[in-house]
């Protein structure tokens, strides 16, 4: 569905993020960090391109709050100019591209109402970089109860949300099956906007669906570690994927136990460089191993993908995806540091 | 009980042997009662050590954990996963008698949520919040078993403390007096016989001493 004119400012748009990218931190960077402490931190981190949302949040919060709040509420502006920047069906793969950000600030609302955060930390947390515009995420946090937040949700067409889940939300406290159903929506929608009509958008949609891959392995391998029913997985399945469509995954929810999916997982190309990573689950059979690699592998994707057009949406969403993981890495530096996690613990957690 | 206050009598002296006896066995059931529980006690030490370290173990699991998924997922995530949760767990307390001393026995339930009961959304959750909530779901169940074996043990030690005085008291205090409260009377009956003894013989003496005159 073509919302704007136009194809599209392509070669503006990819100039702009290639520029943006030499801003982005290196692996050295990180081993700097690694051997600071949260202080010195956030020190260094006033000296970058977080120094504005460094000193701004500087008066409220400390130490790994600071760091926290401060590269998300950049990583929201880092996308709310790209979006500005960009123009024409640009902009509205873009777009759609971080309609993401609207699941997980109408998930944050709701599950930082249900936990009494204040409005300031839910608001502090939110990545207003989606369709939804931070008036309406704060309209939403400002209001006093689930059922007025739930009201106004209901008439967003795009949530597609039914008044069962807003029963389960406002009288149960249940934020499990609107959750669920919000991210399914993510996938099946940017997978109908998306149009495979030329090769940068195949590769786009191509993307997702390996995404769509990776999401689904996650799931089948929670639920299959905690020996959950077959009938039970169906209903977390999303259809779609690039390597494994909705047969193949009933198929490997019936059958036997984790050690079946990570074996059809050696034989999958998500796993290519992940070998390690399936001998450490091997040792410690920690599910966040795999899971961790997965991700790896797919960010991997997204940075060989970035070359082969350079002057289309995915050197775009490389970036968005890249500015994400440099958030991410700073943030369990500092929240790693804080908690006195090991250096060879937090080095792991990085994407690099 | 003062030995001055004690009539010497026969029946006194009956009573107080018999006070003895009963005080005796007393004594010895006291002292087989203590030596039982002391061994109980012994038996469940070693089930708290080693449910301890366990505990410790755990625990540090749970902060690591925790830690982790703070710090990939962000501590808004984690927090509100923590309040998702719909199934609370639940306790049943019920006592049962252990040589005469009432412990607690407490079973937990709902501890352990299945990980689609959890309250939030499982596509969309990492996995690392799930391994947390794993984690401290273990650690509670633990600190509920350890709650119900470190209670008794308590209650043991309370009740070998109480059982140690009585059995000292018993065997210093009580049944010293008692024997001392006999001693006296037999002596102060024998001397009683002696002075009769002689008071008759005296009686006698005189009696023949005017029957010849």
């Amino acid at each position: 569905m073509r919302l704007f004119g136009g194809k599209g400012n392509y070669a503006y748009a990819c100039a702009r993020v290639k520029a943006r990218k030499s801003f982005l931190l290196s692996k050295d960077t990180y081993s700097r960090m690694m051997v600071m402490d949260i202080h010195e931190i956030g020190r260094f981190l006033g000296e970058t391109q977080y120094r504005e949302e460094m000193s701004l949040y500087g008066g409220k919060y400390s130490g790994a709050s600071l760091v926290e709040v401060a590269v998300t509420r950049s990583l929201a502006s880092t996308y709310s100019d790209v979006l500005a920047f960009t123009t024409g069906h640009l902009r509205e793969m873009v777009g759609n591209y971080l309609r993401r950000w609207d699941t997980f600030n109408v998930k944050t609302i709701l599950r930082g109402k249900v936990s009494k955060a204040s409005n300031d930390e839910i608001i502090d947390t939110l990545v207003p970089a989606g369709a939804f515009s931070e008036e309406y995420l704060k309209t939403l946090v400002a209001m006093p109860s689930l059922q007025e937040i739930t009201d106004s949700l209901m008439k967003q067409p795009a949530l597609r949300l039914t008044l069962e889940m807003q029963r389960d939300v406002v009288e149960l406290g249940k934020l499990a099956p609107m959750e669920d159903h919000l991210d399914k929506m993510l996938y099946y929608d940017l997978l109908d906007v998306i149009e495979p009509t030329k090769n940068p958008e195949r590769l786009l949609r191509d993307f997702i669906r390996r995404e769509v891959d990776v999401t689904n392995l996650k799931v089948l391998l929670k639920l299959k570690a905690e020996r959950i029913p077959e009938d039970r997985i169906q209903r977390y399945l999303i259809p779609g994927g690039f390597e494994y469509g909705l047969d193949k995954l009933k198929t490997l929810a019936q059958g036997g136990d984790v050690s079946t999916i990570v074996a059809e997982l050696e034989k999958s190309s998500l796993f290519e460089e992940s070998r390690p990573a399936l001998e450490r689950y091997r040792a410690d059979a920690h599910m966040s191993t795999l899971t961790i690699a997965l991700d790896k592998s797919l960010i991997g994707q997204s940075e060989k993908f970035a070359h082969f057009y350079p002057l289309s949406v995915l050197p775009i969403v490389n970036y968005m995806i890249r500015k994400k993981v440099e958030v991410d890495n700073i943030r369990i530096i500092a929240r790693g540091k804080e908690s006195g996690l090991s250096s060879k613990v937090i080095e792991e957690l990085l994407v690099m | 009980m003062a030995v001055r206050e004690i009539q010497p009598t026969r029946s006194e002296l009956l009573e107080t042997t018999r006070k003895i006896r009963l005080t005796k066995n007393g004594h010895k059931i006291l002292k087989l009662k203590r030596d039982g529980l002391i061994l109980e006690f012994f038996n469940i030490l070693d089930q708290a050590k080693n449910l301890r370290q366990e505990i410790a173990g755990l625990y540090k699991t749970a902060k690591e954990t925790i830690a982790i998924a703070s710090a990939v997922d962000g501590v808004i995530a984690v927090r509100s996963a923590a309040y998702a949760l719909t199934v609370h767990p639940e306790i049943q307390l019920r006592s049962r008698n252990l040589m005469g001393v009432v412990v607690p026995e407490i079973t937990s339930s709902r501890i352990v949520a299945p990980l689609d009961e959890r309250g939030y959304g499982i596509i969309g959750t990492s996995p690392r919040i799930d391994e947390a909530a794993d984690a401290y779901e273990k650690l509670v169940e633990t600190v509920v078993k350890a709650a119900e074996l470190e209670t008794t043990m308590k209650k043991l030690l309370e009740e070998i403390e109480r059982t140690k005085r009585r059995v000292n008291a018993l065997e210093f205090k009580v049944l010293p007096e008692l024997e001392e409260i006999e001693r006296f009377i037999r002596f102060r009956l024998e001397e009683l016989e002696r002075d009769n003894i002689f008071r008759l013989k005296r009686i006698k003496n005189k009696t023949a001493a005017k029957t010849e005159a």
